[in-house]
């Protein structure tokens, strides 16, 4: 009987379902797709690339022309240096960013072309040099930088093109300058979290 | 042996107890999801949020946007002030009574200067935001928390302009100073311990 129940038990533990805690967020999709959602699952990022694109949208994408093509090369300049290993742990400065261009879209400030200009090739430095994933190297890391080029670049396309499709009707701007003070929120209480004495980070 | 055999019934049935993680506050979308229900799960936020939003649409152009964008820039300040162990004396007495205060402007038509109402709403938004700050180190995730209750702050204003926009036609202005009133009237209740 000793010996029966001992064999049930030894079957119970063995069929028991575990979790299975996987070492990557997202398990089995290649390197290129890890890559194009490393900012969707970073809400740094998020937050910094959705303030810019509203941002640059706000201030009406005809004039703005030459802030859109530097922000690409912003952000290959910025891959360029996250492949050598150059800048790391940059959330503070992204999230100080987010807030500070969150602000300027509540307050709808013009800040003209070149300072435009200026602030998309701050961030998308910022975004390109914070996009390496430690854990990869060598091809895979290439790729998966390469991923998230594209992923920064469109989710920085999208808002963009909300916020200058909402720029006719005055409700459309309001909600504009509301999603931007929400983003500013967001952003400066993080900020003060990581200079907090309580922080747990 | 049947004791031994109960026990180790007792103890297959232990092991086949799963983890419950459904309502485990982990990673991003735990952070996110705790951050947004905070300010709904308060009917003291609840009340005054909504009253934000009713007092901003009953004011009309410009304090309809002036005032919900106001609030979460100086709530993130509050809550800075919070992160920061930085107390603020009867906190949840200025929540209660931002209940009070934003209900009875929106029952009696109170139409102050725009910056008059930004003050106000100013001054008990620090209230709001240093209640949510102290939650914010133990979250699991305190960017996506922070994104959660600010969005869902922001939603709960979206919900009293979308009532206070009634006020346009003569019987939905007299509905929206009800509202603001049993607002009023719901802080009395949370100052006084009885809601």
């Amino acid at each position: 009987m000793i010996c029966s129940a001992r064999a049930l038990l030894f079957w119970a533990l063995l069929i028991t379902p575990q979790l299975a805690f996987a070492h990557s967020p997202i398990e089995g999709i290649n390197e290129f797709y890890n890559g194009l959602l490393h900012p969707v699952f970073v809400p740094a990022h998020m937050l910094l690339v959705m303030a810019l694109g509203l941002f640059v949208g706000q201030q009406g994408t005809k004039d703005n022309q030459v802030a859109v093509a530097v922000f690409l090369v912003a952000v290959t300049l910025g891959l360029m240096a996250a492949w050598f290993s150059l800048g790391d742990q940059l959330e503070t400065l992204i999230l100080g960013a987010a807030a500070a261009i969150g602000i300027l879209i509540a307050a709808r400030l013009a800040v003209g072309r070149y300072g435009c200009a200026l602030l998309t090739a701050l961030a998308g430095l910022l975004l390109g040099m914070d996009s390496a994933q430690d854990m990869l190297s060598g091809k895979e890391r290439f790729i998966s930088l390469i991923g998230s080029g594209v992923g920064v670049y469109l989710l920085f396309l999208y808002p963009m093109a909300l916020a200058d499709t909402f720029s006719k009707k005055s409700w459309q701007k309001i909600g504009v300058r509301v999603v931007g003070s929400w983003i500013a929120a967001s952003s400066f209480l993080v900020l003060a979290l990581s200079y907090s004495p309580m922080s747990i980070n | 042996m049947k004791q031994f055999l109960f026990f180790t019934a007792a103890a297959i049935a232990l092991t086949l107890a799963g983890a419950a993680y459904a309502h485990e506050s982990t990673g991003i979308a735990g952070g996110f999801v705790s951050g947004f229900l905070h300010p709904v799960l308060g009917w003291d936020h609840v009340v005054a949020m909504v009253a934000v939003g009713l007092w901003g649409a009953f004011l009309g152009s410009p304090a309809i946007w002036v005032l919900p964008v106001v609030f979460p820039l100086v709530m993130a300040l509050g809550g800075a002030l919070g992160v920061m162990g930085v107390p603020i004396p009867a906190v949840e007495t200025g929540i209660a009574a931002s209940a009070v205060v934003l209900g009875a402007m929106v029952a009696i038509a109170a139409r102050p200067p725009i910056w008059l109402a930004a003050v106000i709403v100013g001054v008990f938004a620090i209230f709001h935001g240093h209640a949510h700050g102290t939650e914010l180190p133990n979250a699991a995730n305190p960017l996506a928390y922070s994104i959660g209750f600010v969005l869902s702050t922001g939603l709960l204003h979206l919900s009293g302009i979308a009532f206070g926009l009634l006020g346009r036609w003569p019987a939905g202005k007299m509905a929206v100073r009800a509202a603001g009133g049993a607002i009023a009237l719901a802080g009395v209740g949370f100052l006084t311990g009885v809601v």
